[in-house]
């Protein structure tokens, strides 16, 4: 049985051929699956870049989920390494993009790891004013507002 | 379900119970198309400023994001600003936050440890991220009140008088005072225990008092209090008297049954220990429910591990009862009989250096923590992974040669409030 391709486009007209299984890894995809092969199907809310980036993250969780388990705690470990690196060398904004494309898509695993990529930024950060800076945020709060805040968390600075 | 697609942008319909994965749902109406792909960044704008994920990500994503971080960075993301603030405030991240994080490790008890004897102050253990933070406990004044968690909630009771019992949530500072107990004003032993119903939101917390009759070394008179914050009242569930026997400070609620330790009074020679437990719905007399413990113990400390009973206790060397030769962990079974799940290695109690007879143990979900007063050394045994690791060092050091310490652990909840 051949395998059935699908062709994605993304918003800036870039395309992407995928098999089924990449497909199915997201929600949002899945039911094309009985309409649109030979088709395009456009993703208009995501750009080629991004894209590119959600079809190797599929195209690296199918070759282990649809694998046999009695490998899969050695390629469960080698997955995570490749979730681990393919996550880091990513810049915060091109982060943001994928979370919200994984929002749009529906890929849990995808979403989850960008998610916990920006927490563990949010982690790493001392204090407030260092989240403020490596998320590029400005505070609204007046003077008093902030120390009074600061003073009920106080323990968590430390 | 078959989605129509047009060419331009376009809002999807979803129906819950397909699509969305998380306990609420996904509004993606609110998600901003790019208007223009093919734009390039202007001139004037700033490109080398961070990329602000303030105007990009919508609430629902940032809450997303947040939940994902360890306790503390939770508290110091309020800080940021207001957006984030009414984030992490918000009752739904702060339920969420706690179920998503259930099946992780992130629930892992905390530990606390005072650093002096007469202050409610001390250092409070995260064993996920291994870190000690300085703390303050609220409503306790000193080290040697009577302490029992359940749930993230703790409950402290005085040592002088024993009326004056808080509840408290430790992280979120929240706090109230109970009415206080019936009974005997002077006991003289008391134990306490608390329980909390998460799907009740309710909790209630047990008070075991001992009295010696008078005149009476052999005989003593046992009463059991509960509090319910339902009705925030206390009942008398029970009063007995016991020969050979008293109550002590062990106690621990699991599934509306009280479990307690009882002392021998030198009657029984046999077994220093035992326990006691006791259905709280009925009111049948104590010792028809003993139960005797595995061993001869120096001491047992009693605890919930997701609904378990587990003991800790000192094993008594066989000539000399009172002294302590190891240390072993042990699991109620079938409401009867004691299943042994582990016992210290030698190294490990060699490593608390002189370790009393007596010693400070609690634990919750799969984790029990042992602390020899005489130290600030702590160890943990994982109940799931069966094995045993010191925590990262605890910054409180020895200032003087007979100082004490002691601690307990809670679980860091930030949606239970008293």
């Amino acid at each position: 049985m051949t395998k059935e391709m699908f062709t994605l486009k993304s918003s800036d007209g870039f395309l992407f051929v995928v098999d089924e299984a990449v497909v199915h890894q997201s929600v949002t995809l899945s039911p094309m699956v009985q309409d649109c092969a030979g088709r395009e199907y456009p993703i208009n809310n995501v750009t080629g870049k991004i894209l590119n980036l959600v079809v190797e993250y599929c195209k690296n969780h199918v070759v282990v989920d649809g694998g046999d388990s009695s490998s899969s705690s050695s390629s469960g470990d080698a997955l995570k390494k490749w979730d681990d690196e393919f996550i880091t060398q990513m810049d915060l904004s091109t982060v943001y993009d994928l979370i919200m494309a994984a929002n749009y898509l529906i890929i849990k695993g995808l979403f989850d790891l960008a998610c916990q990529r920006v927490a563990d930024e949010i982690a790493a950060c001392k204090d407030h004013e260092e989240i403020r800076a490596t998320l590029g945020i400005v505070s609204d709060y007046t003077a008093e507002e902030e120390a009074e805040v600061l003073k009920e968390n106080e323990w968590a600075f430390d | 379900m078959w989605y129509v697609i047009f060419s331009y942008p376009f809002w999807v319909q979803r129906m819950e119970a397909e699509t969305s994965w998380t306990h609420y749902p996904y509004n993606y109406i609110t998600y901003v198309p790019e208007a223009d792909p093919y734009s390039e960044p202007s001139d004037d704008e700033t490109k080398d400023q961070t990329f602000s994920m303030d105007t990009l990500l919508p609430d629902d994503l940032l809450e997303r994001i947040l939940s994902f971080l360890p306790i503390a960075s939770i508290f110091r993301a309020g800080t940021v600003c207001k957006r984030w603030n009414e984030i992490v405030s918000s009752r739904r991240f702060l339920w969420n936050f706690s179920s998503n994080n259930n099946n992780s490790a992130s629930q892992r008890p905390w530990y606390f440890m005072f650093t002096t004897t007469d202050e409610p102050s001390g250092y409070a253990y995260d064993p996920v991220i291994k870190k000690w933070y300085t703390f303050d406990l609220p409503c306790i004044e000193t080290s040697n009140w009577f302490v029992a968690s359940s749930c993230g909630l703790v409950c402290f009771m005085d040592n002088d008088c024993r009326n004056k019992i808080y509840v408290s949530n430790p992280i979120t500072k929240q706090w109230r005072r109970l009415i206080e107990p019936p009974g005997h004003r002077s006991t003289d032993y008391t134990a306490l225990s608390t329980s909390m119903n998460r799907a009740k939101q309710s909790y209630s917390v047990s008070v075991v008092k001992s009295k010696q009759v008078q005149g009476n070394f052999f005989q003593w008179e046992l009463s059991i209090h509960l509090y319910s914050s339902e009705t925030m009242t206390w009942t008398t569930s029970l009063t007995d008297v016991l020969t050979g026997w008293r109550g002590g400070d062990e106690s621990v609620i699991i599934d509306n049954v009280l479990y307690f330790l009882i002392y021998s009074t030198g009657g029984n020679s046999d077994h220093r220990h035992g326990l006691i437990a006791s259905n709280l719905s009925s009111t049948s007399s104590l010792m028809s429910s003993f139960i005797p413990m595995p061993c001869s113990l120096t001491c047992g400390r009693l605890m919930n591990l997701k609904e378990r009973l587990v003991v800790v206790g000192g094993i008594g060397k066989h000539d000399r009862p009172d002294i302590i030769k190891g240390i072993g962990i042990w699991c109620l079974k079938g409401g009867r009989e004691w299943q042994e799940m582990a016992r210290m290695p030698q190294r490990y109690f060699q490593g608390f250096g002189e370790l009393d007879d007596v010693f400070a143990s609690s634990g919750s979900d799969d984790v029990v923590y042992i602390q020899s007063y005489g130290s600030p050394a702590l160890l943990m045994f994982d109940m799931k992974l069966k094995c045993w690791k010191w925590s990262q060092k605890c910054p409180v050091s020895k200032k003087f040669p007979l100082q004490l310490f002691t601690g307990f652990s809670f679980e860091p909840r930030l949606e239970i409030a008293p």
